[in-house]
C-alpha cells in the first residue's frame, strides 16, 4: 500500500485550510450584509423560561444571567444606554426568585439608565419575594438615599435591614445617620446609643458616643426656653 | 477512479435501502405539521414561514443524515470485516475515503434533492410561488453539508461511532456560532489570546456563511461569484479535512 509521507500531507492539508480561510474571507465580504435581528427579540419570559427548564429554572436563569451581563457590557462600553435592561431583569427574577443579586445589579443598571422608578419597583418586588433578606432593605434603603433623596424612608429601610439576623454592624449607623438627615433626632439618638452598647470595636463606640453627645446637646438647646423668646 | 467509485456507490445503495426514506417520509409529516400549524398564526407571512420553516428543517435533518451515516461508516466496515477484504485489493486508504465521502455526498445530494421537492411542493399546494431562488439554497445547504460530510469523516477515521455524533454535533454548533468567537477576540486585551482565537475562528468550520446565503430566498441578491466563492470554501476545505482524514487513517491497523 502507497502510504503517503506524513509531513507533505499535513503540509498540504494546513495550506488547504489556510487557502479556505481566505475564501471564506471573501465569501463572506461578497454576501449583501444580512440586518442584524432587534436586540434581544427572542429574549423569552420568565415563566415561560421556568416552565422551559423542566425543573431547573436556576440554571435558565443563569443563562439569562449571564445574557444580562453581555447586554450590560456591550452597551457600557458603546452607548451606555440600557433601555431592555427592566425586561430583561425581570425575567430573570421571575424565572429565580431568590436570585438577590439580580435584583440588585438589575436595580442599578435601570437607575444609570435614567429609569429609577422601574428600579425601585425591581428592588421592591426582590423585597416582597426575599422578605428575610438583610440585603434587599439594605440596597433598597440606599437606592432610596441615593436617588429619591427621601430620609425618612431609606432610614426606615435600613432599620428594618439592621433588624434581620446576619445584618452587619454599618447597616444600624446607616439607619441611625439617614433618621439624623431625615430630622428624626429621636430614633437616631436611641440607634446610637444602641450601636454603642453593642459594638466591640473602639472606634465604632467613639463614632456612636460622638453622635449621642450632639444629638444630646441639640435636644437640650431645643428644650431650653428662649431667654428673648424667639422660639415661640 | 473506479475502486473510488464503487465504494462510493456501494455506501449509496447501503444509506438508500432504508434509512434515507424514511428520513425523507419525517421530513414530509414534519414540514407539513409544521406549516399547517404556523401558517395561520403569520398574519400573511405564510410563504415565509413556511420557506423558513422547511429550510430549516432541511438543514437539520441534512445534517442528521450526515452524523448517522457519516460517524458509523468506518465502524461498519471494521465491524463487518469488509474493510480488510477492500484493503487488502490495491485500493489507496485515500481511495477509500474519498470513495466514503462520495458515498454520502450522493445520499446527501439525493436527500436535499427529495426534501427541496417535498418544500416546493408544500409551497405550491398552499398557493405560494417557487421561485429558482430554492435551488439555490439547496445549493447553499450542499456546500453547508459537504463540509459537514468531510468531518464525519475525518471523526469517523479516528474514533468510535457515539465519540464522532458529539464530536460533529459540537463543530456543527460552533460552525454555526463563530461570530461570538471573533467579537471575544477584538474584545481581549492579551494579543496572544486573541491570535489563539482568531486561529481557532479561522480553523473551525464557517457554517455560518452558509446559512447567510440562504437569504437569497428572501430576495437578498446572491451574485454568481459569490456563489462559486462558497464553493470554492467548501472544496478547500473539505480537501484540508480530507487530508487530515488520511493522516490519520493511514496510522490505523486492522487485524
Amino acid at each position: 500500500m502507497n502510504r503517503a509521507a506524513p509531513i507533505p500531507l499535513t503540509i498540504v492539508a494546513a495550506l488547504c485550510i489556510g487557502l479556505a480561510a481566505r475564501a471564506a474571507g471573501e465569501f463572506s465580504r461578497r454576501q449583501a450584509p444580512v440586518a442584524e435581528p432587534a436586540e434581544l427579540v427572542l429574549f423569552p419570559s420568565g415563566r415561560m423560561l421556568a416552565e422551559m427548564s423542566l425543573g431547573h429554572p436556576q440554571l435558565l436563569a443563569d443563562a439569562a444571567w449571564l445574557t444580562a451581563i453581555q447586554y450590560y457590557g456591550k452597551h457600557r462600553l458603546t452607548d451606555r444606554r440600557y433601555p431592555l435592561a427592566p425586561q430583561i431583569f425581570e425575567v430573570i427574577t421571575q424565572a429565580d426568585p431568590g436570585f438577590r443579586n439580580a435584583y440588585l445589579f438589575g436595580a442599578l443598571v435601570t437607575a444609570e439608565d435614567g429609569n429609577p422608578a422601574a428600579a425601585e419597583a425591581l428592588l421592591r418586588r426582590g423585597l416582597e419575594r426575599n422578605p428575610g433578606s438583610w440585603q434587599m432593605h439594605f440596597e433598597l434603603g440606599f437606592f432610596l438615599y441615593v436617588y429619591r433623596r427621601s430620609m425618612p424612608e431609606a432610614a426606615r429601610a435600613f432599620e428594618q435591614a439592621a433588624a434581620l439576623p446576619d445584618a452587619p454592624e454599618y447597616v444600624r449607623r446607616f439607619a441611625a445617620a439617614s433618621w439624623e438627615r431625615a430630622e428624626r433626632p429621636e430614633i437616631a439618638l436611641r440607634l446610637w446609643e444602641e450601636i454603642a452598647v453593642r459594638t466591640d470595636n473602639a472606634e465604632v463606640r467613639r463614632i456612636a458616643e460622638s453622635h449621642r453627645r450632639a444629638l444630646g446637646a441639640a435636644g437640650a438647646a431645643r428644650a431650653t426656653p428662649d431667654p428673648a423668646g424667639r422660639g415661640r | 477512479m473506479t475502486p473510488i467509485l464503487s465504494l462510493a456507490r456501494h455506501t449509496l445503495i447501503d444509506a438508500l435501502r432504508e434509512r434515507l426514506l424514511r428520513m425523507l417520509a419525517l421530513f414530509l409529516v414534519v414540514l407539513l405539521l409544521a406549516t399547517r400549524l404556523a401558517s395561520p398564526l403569520a398574519l400573511g407571512e405564510g410563504r415565509r414561514v413556511t420557506l423558513d420553516l422547511g429550510l430549516g428543517l432541511l438543514s437539520l435533518f441534512g445534517f442528521l443524515l450526515v452524523m448517522l451515516l457519516g460517524t458509523r461508516m468506518v465502524q461498519q466496515e471494521v465491524e463487518g470485516r469488509t474493510i480488510l477484504l477492500v484493503l487488502a485489493r490495491p485500493v489507496h486508504r485515500i481511495e477509500f475515503l474519498l470513495g466514503k465521502l462520495l458515498g454520502l455526498l450522493g445520499v446527501v445530494a439525493i436527500g436535499l434533492a427529495g426534501m427541496l421537492g417535498i418544500l416546493a411542493l408544500a409551497l405550491l399546494t398552499a398557493g405560494y410561488a417557487v421561485d429558482a431562488s430554492l435551488a439555490l439554497a439547496g445549493l447553499c445547504a450542499f456546500l453547508e453539508l459537504t463540509i459537514v460530510s468531510a468531518l464525519a469523516v475525518l471523526l469517523a477515521a479516528s474514533t468510535s461511532p457515539i465519540l464522532s455524533a458529539f464530536l460533529l454535533l459540537a463543530l456543527y454548533v460552533a460552525g454555526h456560532l463563530l461570530h461570538g468567537l471573533l467579537e471575544m477576540a477584538r474584545l481581549v486585551s492579551q494579543p496572544l489570546l486573541a491570535g489563539a482565537l482568531k486561529g481557532v475562528f479561522h480553523l473551525l468550520p464557517r457554517l455560518d456563511l452558509y446559512s447567510s446565503a440562504l437569504q437569497a430566498v428572501h430576495g437578498t441578491p446572491l451574485s454568481a461569484g459569490t456563489v462559486l466563492w462558497g464553493v470554492a470554501y467548501a472544496a478547500l476545505y473539505t480537501a484540508g479535512v480530507l487530508g487530515l482524514a488520511l493522516l490519520v487513517f493511514r496510522a490505523r491497523e486492522f487485524a
